[in-house]
């Protein structure tokens, strides 16, 4: 598969190394420079976890002052960026998730007031109506992409997360797997579905590999 | 017709990211130097070597509390009696303390500018029988004499590592745990000053009381709502969780570190903690 560009492998970077290590001695502008460096990467994972821009800032915001307070965690020489993603995905995913129990709850009352039944509260992840796209889904605009936002659109989440990782964010795969909090295999099966189910898609759209050259 | 192979298909979905329409990136760094502008004092500087346990690999199940509220009659005429015994009952107190290192095997507190305000609940692990719970090893976990038997037990990780933590409902018109229907959580942790496990973070609005629990050291917190980060990990990557807790006793007893949440005032909860069998 084709490495997006300026896509990075997870092998550490010497200045991140350093920066990191100066952070674990107690320099704040270090990890400031970590932020940075990262806060791309940790909102937009953010925002495809919780769906909500707001959401995304609070929860990227809160992982890296967790990151900071757990630097000693840290295993030094190991890279930083999965770590970090995996603190990110736990913010986005409790933010998410304590959205889905305010809204439940917010439900429940409705219901109570007006009669009739909430929707099940099975389903802990983000409240997206189903006639609106996933964030990432929306994201993918214009005309040229309009079969890959419609071949995204049919994945299952789990496979469009990953994928979404994997190919729109350029994480690498352990990062995908930690920004979402899954073991790396899950992860691969996942991305092997979900490029999978796109091809059926595409095809059927009529594209070909020389076509889309 | 030549199939569309994977690689083809990595690429179309690389140029839909590269120039996709995404929310802006915030600028972070700086409200993030300012929530940890004041606290390296006290982290990671003078940091030791990460210590994790293996084995202690933490893959959140368990959503304590986020249920629907269920009927407490039952669970509050339990409680009744054991609180109005609680309520005669007193508390050793050692004075009002302040500033960084109050500390407890596997535990630290330290002070920071500021916690951020209540959000998700404190993610207990995953629930398991509260037989299981008791039957553990490490942490051993005691049960207060003057309570019921727990409504609910859950787990953070496995083996000697493990995090287990025993709840007790709210009765009807009782005060609840910010973020579910619990009155009382007690979590159990093997503790030792060689391994940090949880660390609580507390606001210039939260105080802090050293408290002797039936003769041994213990932290009580109370006012405004303080953090409290559980660490653990496999050794590559060291997750973490936290929460927005209300007031909390900590203290140790026979080589277990206890965290007693409690939504039932500082003496009620310091009685239930001396009451461990």
């Amino acid at each position: 598969m084709t490495q997006p560009e300026g896509r990075r492998d997870d092998s550490p970077d010497a200045a991140e190394a350093a920066l990191v290590e100066r952070a674990r001695q107690g320099d704040a502008e270090a990890f400031g420079d970590l932020v940075t460096m990262h806060q791309a990467a940790a909102f937009r994972v953010a925002y495809v976890l919780t769906g909500a821009p707001a959401d995304a800032e609070d929860a990227a915001q809160e992982a890296f002052v967790k990151a900071y307070l757990a630097l000693d965690r840290f295993r030094p020489g190991s890279p930083f960026r999965p770590w970090l993603l995996a603190i990110v995905g736990n913010q986005a995913r409790n933010r998410a998730r304590a959205r889905g129990r305010r809204e439940s709850m917010a439900e429940r009352a409705i219901a109570a007031v007006r009669g009739g039944s909430p929707r099940s509260t099975a389903d802990a992840g983000p409240r997206i109506p189903a006639s609106v796209p996933s964030p990432e889904v929306e994201a993918v605009s214009g005309e040229t992409r309009a079969e890959v936002r419609a071949a995204l659109a049919t994945l299952r989440e789990d496979e469009r997360r990953v994928v979404t990782c994997r190919y729109l964010l350029g994480l690498t795969e352990s990062e995908t797997a930690a920004a979402l909090g899954i073991p790396a295999g899950t992860a691969k099966s996942r991305l092997h579905r979900g490029l999978a189910r796109m091809r059926d898609v595409l095809e059927a759209a009529g594209a070909t590999t020389e076509a889309a050259r | 017709m030549t199939r569309l192979d994977d690689a083809t298909i990595a690429r179309l979905l690389e140029e839909a990211g590269s120039d996709a329409s995404w929310p802006p990136i915030p600028d972070l760094r700086q409200r993030v130097m300012a929530r940890i502008g004041g606290s390296h004092e006290g982290s990671p500087g003078g940091v030791r070597a990460p210590d994790l346990r293996a084995g202690v690999v933490l893959r959140i199940r368990g959503e304590p509390g986020v249920g629907p509220i269920p009927s407490s009659a039952v669970a509050g005429r339990r409680l009744l009696r054991p609180l109005l015994l609680a309520a005669v009952l007193v508390v050793a107190f050692a004075g009002i303390t302040a500033g960084l290192g109050f500390r407890l095997p596997g535990l630290l507190i330290e002070r920071v500018p500021g916690t951020p305000p209540a959000g998700a609940a404190l993610d207990l692990g995953t629930p398991i029988p509260i037989e299981e719970a008791l039957a553990a090893e490490a942490p051993h976990v005691l049960l207060p004499s003057v309570l019921p038997r727990p409504d609910t037990a859950y787990r953070i990780g496995s083996g000697r590592g493990s995090i287990v933590t025993v709840a007790w409902r709210a009765g009807a018109g009782q005060r609840t745990l910010t973020g579910s229907d619990l009155s009382l959580s007690l979590m159990a942790v093997s503790g030792s000053m060689e391994e940090e496990l949880l660390r609580k973070m507390i606001g210039e609005d939260t105080r802090i009381e050293s408290v002797s629990v039936d003769g041994a050291r213990g932290w009580w917190i109370e006012g405004a709502p303080h953090e409290i980060l559980i660490f653990a990990g496999d050794g590559s990557v060291a997750p973490l969780r936290s929460a927005v807790v209300g007031d909390t006793l900590v203290f140790t007893r026979g080589g277990t570190l206890y965290r007693l949440e409690s939504s039932l005032g500082k003496a009620a909860t310091l009685e239930i903690a001396a009451s461990l069998r």
